[in-house]
């Protein structure tokens, strides 16, 4: 059973619609990547999760009983196992990184000092105890976020756009802890960003929002790989490869983990034809190659139906794409 | 010089202005978390009571003190048997003219507290009481203490009325002396001292209240 279903979710402000029939399950243990522009609903819809917002329509289930309806929110102590980290860490300036990991421990009157240095030690900022947020890097500070969202044992953590503000590195290190959390503990990450690197570092399943809908979901290898929809497709490819499409056709080739041989250089030796790579994003993950190269479609039209043959009888995926293909 | 009774009209002085300003605490401490709370940024939004609350705070802001020390003289007297002639009459109009000035004060500085973080508290499963007990006092503690420094000396200047009803005090005092002398009062030593007296008193609540609000804030403490 999946740990969080949400069924036909829809809300509106006013007469503008934010959320239209959203539907989405995330299993225990997923990282759930909700990837969009600004503005696209996907902020609303975590904090549908945990009663920050109300909705108009539809349900959420956890665990599968009903959480959250359109006519009741998530109860208080249900929310304890829904913890939550946002972009802007919101930790308290007045107090210090202890007392702001105890604060999560002091709403249920519960005390216990090994807890919050247990938590601060995971994310590795047990010598910072004393210190104000103020003393601190963003990093840091969104360290200390998790570690007071650990503090209660949650089940779920949302992800609130939570590595926007911090600079590439730190990102990293942050999302990686993030993983490890998952792993280690068995936590179900839903993680909202319009970062499409951070999404695909840690996510195993994505779900992308355009306009209030949920216009493609499903594992990351899939919809990354081959995105369907324009949207999605705007997302995934970078601006760069539009305006390189502009001037050219090219062909897009798929690795799906499946390939061994030096690919392009068959196609010189047995096709004798020479590629030229107009964009390339691969990723080795346990030692087989996933991702995508375009290469330059062929000026002559017998030496393109060769290419694509050869391509096809060595059940390798592949399409033409232009540029207006990608808007 | 008569230090004895510069002594006492200070003594007196403070002693309205502590007990008027506690009181007003007391009473526009929790008025202004409502008015923060019902507000259109607060957390239980509420336009009739934030209204009505409102429009209490305004109107009673709006009345002068002079007034409100006429208007409660029948509670004055109820309450103290007299209703003029003592320090501690001026109590209760000190009292009626401030907590409504106080409860604007506290609303403000909750308005400064960044909304995502009473979120992170409700996303921990806070009740409203602990979201004001755990977040919202404790955020703006610096701004709260520096904000009783600035009613304080608002009720030292309005114990300026506390001559009309013979409560005495220092600014009271200041005023008889003159009509007592108002031929030469300028060149009298006594009349600049009990004037420096008072900016004393309205400095020492300045500096107190500023410098203590600057300890508490651990937003600044670089190390």
């Amino acid at each position: 059973m999946p740990i969080i279903q949400i069924e036909h979710l829809s809300k509106a402000f006013g007469c503008k619609k934010v959320l239209d029939d959203i539907s989405l399950d995330v299993e225990k243990g997923d990282i759930y990547g909700v990837l969009g522009l600004s503005g696209a609903g996907k902020s609303t819809l975590v904090r549908c999760i945990n009663g920050l917002e109300t909705f108009d329509e539809g349900r959420i289930l956890y665990k599968g009983e009903v959480l959250a309806d359109s006519k009741k929110r998530i109860k208080r102590s249900k929310r304890r196992q829904i913890a939550m980290i946002f972009q802007d860490f919101n930790l308290l300036d007045q107090k210090t990184v202890f007392q702001n990991v105890k604060l999560s421990l002091d709403l249920i009157h519960k005390k216990d000092d090994a807890k919050v240095l247990e938590c601060l030690r995971r994310v590795g900022l047990e010598n910072k105890a004393k210190s104000y947020p103020s003393q601190l890097s963003g990093g840091q500070k969104q360290r200390v976020a998790i570690a007071r969202a650990l503090a209660l044992d949650p089940e779920v953590i949302l992800s609130d756009e939570a590595t926007s503000a911090l600079d590439p590195e730190t990102t990293d290190s942050i999302l990686d802890l993030l993983k490890e959390l998952s792993a280690e503990k068995g936590l179900t990450i839903i993680m909202i960003s319009h970062q499409m690197n951070a999404i695909e570092r840690i996510c195993n399943k994505v779900a992308i929002i355009s306009e209030a809908k949920i216009v493609e979901s499903g594992p990351l290898s899939s919809v990354f790989l081959k995105p369907k929809t324009s949207v999605a497709k705007s997302l995934i490819y970078s601006n760069h490869l539009k305006t390189v499409l502009d001037e050219e056709k090219g062909i897009r080739i798929l690795f799906n983990g499946n390939e061994d041989e030096p690919l392009l250089a068959n196609i010189v030796q047995e096709c004798h034809i020479l590629v030229s790579i107009l964009f390339a994003d691969t990723k080795v993950i346990d030692g087989k190659v996933y991702g995508q190269l375009i290469v330059k479609s062929p000026a002559s039209k017998e030496e393109a139906a060769k290419l694509t043959s050869y391509l096809s009888l060595k059940g390798i995926e592949y399409e033409e794409v232009m540029s207006h293909g990608l808007e | 010089m008569d230090w004895n009774s510069i002594l006492q009209g200070a003594l007196f002085t403070l002693a309205m202005t502590l007990i008027s300003t506690a009181l007003a605490y007391l009473f526009g401490l929790p008025l202004g978390i409502v008015l923060y709370a019902t507000g259109k940024k607060g957390f239980r939004p509420n336009k009739m009571v934030n209204f009505v609350l409102g429009l209490i705070v305004n109107v009673l802001r709006s009345v002068p003190c002079l007034i409100l020390v006429v208007l409660c003289m029948p509670w004055v007297r109820a309450w103290f048997g007299v209703a003029t002639g003592k320090w501690y009459t001026m109590i209760i109009p000190l009292f009626v003219s401030t907590f409504a000035f106080v409860a604007r004060l506290v609303e403000q500085s909750l308005n400064d507290v960044a909304f995502g973080k009473l979120e992170a508290l409700r996303s921990m499963g806070a009740s409203d009481l602990q979201l004001v007990t755990k977040g919202l006092l404790v955020e703006t503690k610096p701004a709260l203490i520096s904000g009783v420094a600035v009613t304080a000396i608002n009720v030292i200047g309005y114990t300026s009325f506390a001559y009309n009803i013979g409560a005495g005090g220092l600014i009271s005092d200041i005023w008889s002396y003159y009509s007592r002398h108002t031929g030469n009062f300028q060149n009298s030593v006594e009349f600049w001292v009990m004037i420096v007296v008072v900016v004393l008193l309205v400095e020492l609540f300045q500096e107190a209240g500023l410098s203590l609000s600057k300890i508490l804030d651990k937003r600044k403490t670089a190390k």
